[in-house]
């Protein structure tokens, strides 16, 4: 008799109301209809084939001949993708079940945002700790403390985030691999079912690390860079021969074939090395992601925000790195002027926060963004995750005058202000950060007018 | 008693971005779910 049995590679999950099975091993994300579920379940639980289609007959008061056929084509798709193994070998094009595909954002349009339903763990602190002394860190003087929850608490919450339905978590600091049992709290999420993100300074990666991720790869690794030489990250990160580490660690990653990203945060003191770091990400094929944002940290230093480049050099950048995609931007000014118009008004959020996503810092409190709005946040490990989520929903739909203001300002579709930020630097989330709207009007003027980039310094005096 | 639907599968394509409109983690823009998805199809 043929035995069958669902690889344990293959973690079974419900996120809002659909399921999925997701391959730990590759990171590879497969829908199941209620049936197909109740199918996967049975074979892990070693039930046969035979047992399957009687139990499901049972069920639903269906034909034998009927769900056979319907079985033994589901269980095909599942060996074809590798959920399940299976003792007779069948012969090639047998067994070929088509598994259409489907977009990510097809459950994110049709199921969780409409649900509200938090799919995403935008960040999760690990610790607050990191070897790095970074200077515009959110963290400020945390991240020297040893505070940090332990092994069996984290795993606690991972167990939580399972059971609310959350199926991405960005693992974060400080920086995540400062911890002993890194590996262990992230083998036990991948097992979990979770897709994994890593957010690291990247100087702590060790072999042992990279093992692990080619045997259970992240969804990917992201690595925030300070710079393209010793002197620039020293002036960042406040420690000695880091770059190196970090340069040599990226390109282990990069040779194991670690999905990776880089990430920039373009300030006073990297923007001399921005073009070789895009150089470097362009010649490697890693994807690079930038900000030129800086806010101020979590014990109100403001000072930090004056490592912010001026406005004219964001016009240069975005003109030089982001042209093409800024001019796909005003291609669809039309289209959201009449969804603005139409709507009347601006609310509050507009961003992910609170409809699908949320922020677990280092002691277990859940708050909205990573810019701010801890006051509506509570404790995980104290509080129902639904009772705060409530309170994150009943601020979504206010209304902002000033940014009502805006929504005629020409310059709307190229200003990227976000409510949390502004709480986070005046504490107000009404407030526009005067940066901000300069650099939007900055590239209105510029994508919308083709006015040249010395026109425009003069015009709005950078 | 739940009606009986034929058991299915689809393979789920994960986007490597979360925004091409910004290029950030966070969706710092003025735009619907609906029609963020819609742009990041340009």
């Amino acid at each position: 008799m043929d035995t069958i049995k669902a690889n344990n590679t293959f973690v079974l999950r419900k996120i809002g109301s659909v399921f999925f099975i997701i391959d730990v091993t590759r990171n590879k994300l497969y829908e199941l209809n209620q049936t197909a579920a109740e199918v996967f379940s049975m074979l892990s639980l070693s039930y046969s084939i035979e047992k399957i289609v009687e139990e499901i007959c049972e069920r639903y008061e269906m034909q034998r001949a009927v769900v056979q056929p319907d079985i033994d084509e589901v269980v095909n798709a599942f060996v074809e993708i590798g959920a399940v193994t299976t003792s007779t070998k069948k012969e090639p094009g047998k067994l070929v079940s088509v598994v259409p595909k489907r977009p990510f954002s097809y459950y994110v349009n049709n199921y969780w945002s409409k649900q509200e339903h938090p799919y995403k763990v935008k960040s999760f602190e690990l610790t607050p700790r990191c070897n790095f002394l970074c200077y515009h860190c959110y963290q400020g003087e945390l991240k020297e403390s040893g505070k940090e929850l332990d092994t069996e608490t984290i795993k606690r919450i991972i167990d939580k985030m399972v059971d609310i339905g959350a199926l991405q978590v960005v693992f974060s600091g400080g920086d995540p691999f400062i911890r002993p049992d890194f590996s262990e709290i992230y083998r036990y999420a991948k097992y979990k079912g979770m897709l994994i993100r890593v957010f690291t300074n990247g100087s702590m990666i060790t072999e042992s690390h990279l093992s692990l991720f080619k045997e259970l790869p992240p969804e990917r690794l992201i690595v925030s860079v300070y710079g393209f030489s010793e002197e620039t990250y020293q002036k960042t990160t406040k420690r000695f021969g880091m770059y190196e580490k970090v340069m040599i660690n990226i390109n282990k990653i990069i040779k194991a074939k670690v999905p990776l990203s880089l990430k920039l945060i373009v300030s006073k003191l990297t923007i001399e090395d921005f073009p070789a770091i895009c150089q470097f990400a362009k010649d490697n094929r890693v994807e690079l992601r930038y900000a030129f944002y800086i806010f101020p940290s979590n014990t109100n230093d403001t000072s930090i925000c004056d490592y912010m480049i001026d406005v004219k050099d964001m016009l240069k950048i975005d003109i030089s790195y982001q042209k093409g995609f800024n001019q796909k931007v005003t291609q669809k000014k039309n289209e959201w002027m009449s969804f603005y118009k139409k709507n009347g008004y601006v609310p509050q959020y507009l961003c992910d926060f609170p409809h699908n996503q949320f922020y677990v810092d280092y002691e277990g409190t859940i708050f909205g963004c990573s810019a701010g709005l801890k006051q509506l946040g509570g404790n995980i490990l104290t509080e129902k995750f639904e009772t705060i989520w409530q309170r994150f929903k009943s601020i979504r739909n206010t209304p902002v005058k000033s940014i009502n203001e805006c929504i005629e300002c020409k310059a709307l579709y190229f200003c990227v202000n976000c409510p949390a930020d502004e709480y986070s630097f005046y504490g107000n989330a009404g407030l526009i950060n005067e940066k901000i709207c300069l650099f939007a009007k900055a590239k209105y003027l510029y994508y919308s007018c083709h006015k040249s980039f010395n026109d425009i310094v003069k015009e709005l005096e950078l | 008693m739940s009606t009986y639907s034929k058991p299915e599968i689809y393979e789920v394509n994960i986007p490597s971005y979360d925004c091409k409109l910004c290029n950030s983690e966070a969706f710092s823009c003025y735009l619907t779910m609906e029609e963020r998805q819609e742009f990041m199809k340009t």
